[in-house]
């Protein structure tokens, strides 16, 4: 008996510690402190780091180059475009290496390329959207042209055409700034072994069509659209009268007025808004729109305008934004 | 008696009268200019030739592609399931248009707009596969238990413009069908 | 049981770099064929690099073609694409058919399209070209310039009728019709 007495104990000892030892972990216990641990040892390296595809062993810049011109379907010159890729960090860091070798080859960077590129880029660009958006004042084509030819458009356009692992820089992964010179470098190019028409509609192609599904006014903020209304109409010697044709949920946070803008008893144009002064504003806008042809449904900008449009200043609306 | 004779008169005077019963399954192939054309309506037909002309608006049409109907307009991006024999960069045109429209007026199809009248075109910019489609089905205390993965074939069209290119009530000049 | 779609990533239908309006670009810019020279596994690959390949590269120069042999590797197929994305596949014990097909995948996608699921299979800027629909879209101008309450916009006639009302009805019929016989007679 005292033998039994002595062995219950130790046996339910054994019975509360088995329940716990069969279970079972799907992912093991160790993995999630070693990938900690790895991830910390990383961060102390200075985070991770991206090898640049150039120095994989399956890399041919030279076979890159010439897919990059065939995918794009233009013909590059190799030197000028592998000018265009060379970016003047890189030249900065040869030169360094170069020294210390005692060798002296010339390499020349993209600067002057990209100089060229852009002043091409912004003249093409603002007459291009003179001829297809015939009735939006200068200012606005200026701003919207701005928008498409600065840093961060340009970039995105680079990254995608697949610059980003051809650029030749000291630093990798490539920044905006570098990528939109490469850009501008590119068309650089084309303009010298292709001549202006052909790299016109490679502008085209590749920048305008970015305007694709956007909205053109929001490029052109206007403070007090009703004074910038009023002043062009004066000018043809109309005047405007705003009426309030419509409201639901007056005196309540989600009030709405309509207002419609009226000329000679007839309706150009109306406008939403939470009090009347902000529909008043929305109505002026609207009717903006229609006087400059860029209303939501206005017919889809032209994307397909063969040759470089003459600029034609006639037919433009010169307003001075108040 | 009487109710089935005044029935059977019915039908009969409906076979017998010109605008029959019959005439309803009959589609109208008669040449438009031969159906003359009430004022009112030739004057909305001018208005809608004229807003054309200007080309004042965006357009949009509703067109039938592999037994599915898109509203499609410029600019837009349609995805076809299933096996699509154009490759990647072909041009194409969409000729099943259902319905045709304007800012302002509508073209409605009986049940397609008169070939030629509407062009649509479209470029194939990718074809590839869809991500796995787990198709599991089960029947609790049933012993019933399937499952099925699928992957279909998906090409991206991107419709590159919708134009109404020749006149309304004009007849075209040329068959496509 | 699949659980490989719990983290599959949603997304909505897109192009890179609005490809297709201007001119078409197409998406994928090199592939590497990773391969071993004597093991069984790449047989296909080997297949095809022997006999499609040089057709491949010359049909399609915007693509950078590059071979990697590996000892004893299984073969690897990696295609990369514009947008960026990097598409890694086993073809561990492919035929030269399957590869083939793959390889044509690859060719023609924009990007490694099956990592998303497509949650529309449409895309577009402009929704409503007629305008969209408002509570002050077919409204009458009339009541501008209403001043309310007035019986005339307020009346209900939204209820069906009554039976008061119905009685009421048949009852001036009925008068209607005494009437018409009184002066017929």
């Amino acid at each position: 008996m005292a033998l039994t007495r002595g062995i219950v104990p130790f046996c339910f000892k054994v019975i509360k510690v088995v329940p716990i030892t069969l279970q079972t972990h799907n992912i093991h216990r160790w993995v999630a402190p070693t990938l900690m641990e790895l991830k910390r040892r990383e961060k102390k390296l200075g985070g991770k780091k991206t090898n640049p595809r150039n120095t994989f062993a399956e890399w041919n810049l030279e076979a890159e180059l010439y897919a990059f011109g065939k995918r794009l379907n233009e013909e590059f010159n190799y030197d000028t475009l592998l000018q265009a890729f060379t970016d003047r960090s890189y030249v900065v860091q040869e030169e360094m290496k170069q020294k210390e070798m005692a060798i002296d080859i010339n390499l020349k960077d993209n600067k002057e390329l990209a100089e060229q590129g852009e002043q091409f880029i912004k003249e093409y660009v603002q007459v291009y959207l003179e001829t297809v958006l015939p009735k939006f004042p200068v200012d606005g084509v200026t701003s919207i042209t701005k928008n498409l030819t600065n840093e961060e458009t340009l970039s995105h356009i680079s990254l995608h055409l697949g610059t980003k692992d051809i650029i030749l820089a000291a630093e990798y992964p490539v920044d905006n700034y570098i990528l939109a010179n490469t850009f501008k470098a590119i068309v650089g190019a084309l303009l010298q072994s292709s001549g202006k028409e052909r790299t016109a509609h490679f502008v085209r192609d590749f920048v305008i069509t970015q305007l694709q599904g956007q909205d053109v006014n929001e490029y052109w903020p206007i403070d007090d659209p009703w004074s910038m209304l009023t002043e062009i109409l004066r000018k043809d010697g109309v005047t405007i009268e705003p009426r309030l044709i419509g409201d639901v949920g007056k005196n309540t946070l989600l009030a709405c007025y309509r207002v419609g803008l009226y000329i000679n008893k007839k309706m150009i144009s109306s406008g939403f808004g939470e009090t009347a002064a902000t529909a008043k504003e929305m109505a002026a806008r609207e009717a903006l729109k229609k006087v400059f042809g860029t209303e939501d449904h206005m017919k889809p900008i032209n994307f397909q305008l063969e040759g470089i449009p003459k600029p034609n200043e006639n037919n433009i609306y010169q307003i001075s934004a108040s | 008696m009487s109710f089935i004779r005044a029935g059977l008169q019915k039908i009969t005077s409906t076979f017998r009268s010109t605008p029959g019963i019959i005439s309803r399954y009959v589609t109208n192939l008669a040449p438009i200019e031969s159906s003359v054309v009430p004022k009112t309506t030739k004057d909305v037909i001018a208005t809608c030739n004229k807003l054309i002309e200007q080309k004042a608006s965006r357009n949009f049409a509703i067109i039938h592609l592999l037994g599915k109907q898109w509203r499609v307009t410029d600019g837009d991006l349609v995805v076809v399931e299933g096996y699509w024999p154009p490759n990647i960069g072909d041009k194409i045109t969409l000729d099943k248009v259902l319905l045709a429209a304007t800012k302002d007026f509508s073209l409605i199809g009986r049940p397609l707009v008169q070939p030629g009248l509407v062009t649509v075109t479209a470029t194939i910019i990718s074809k590839g596969l869809s991500h796995t489609r787990t198709h599991f089905k089960k029947k609790r205390r049933k012993q019933y238990m399937r499952i099925n993965f699928q992957r279909a074939e998906q090409t991206i069209l991107r419709i590159n413009s919708v134009e109404i290119a020749s006149k309304i009530n004009e007849p075209s000049k040329s068959n496509v069908f | 049981m699949s659980n490989s779609n719990l983290f599959l990533k949603s997304g909505f239908l897109r192009a890179p770099l609005q490809n297709g309006v201007g001119r078409f670009v197409p998406q994928l810019q090199r592939i590497v064929f990773k391969f071993c020279k004597t093991h069984g596994a790449s047989r296909g690959m080997r297949d095809f690099i022997e006999q499609d390949l040089l057709d491949f590269a010359k049909q399609n120069p915007n693509i950078v073609v590059y071979m990697k042999p590996r000892r004893h590797r299984s073969p690897v197929i990696v295609a990369e694409y514009l947008n960026g994305d990097r598409f890694w596949m086993s073809m561990h014990n492919k035929t030269h058919d399957e590869i083939t097909k793959w390889v044509e995948v690859m060719r023609t996608q924009q990007g490694d399209i099956a990592a998303t699921r497509l949650r529309k299979l449409q895309y577009t800027d402009h929704p409503s070209i007629q305008g969209p629909w408002t509570p002050f879209t077919f409204k009458d101008p009339e009541l501008n310039v209403a001043s309310l309450p007035d019986s005339k916009y307020g009346a209900n006639d939204r209820l069906p009728m009554s039976a008061t009302e119905k009685l009421r009805l048949m009852f001036e019929q009925q008068k209607l019709n005494e009437s018409d016989i009184k002066t017929a007679e």
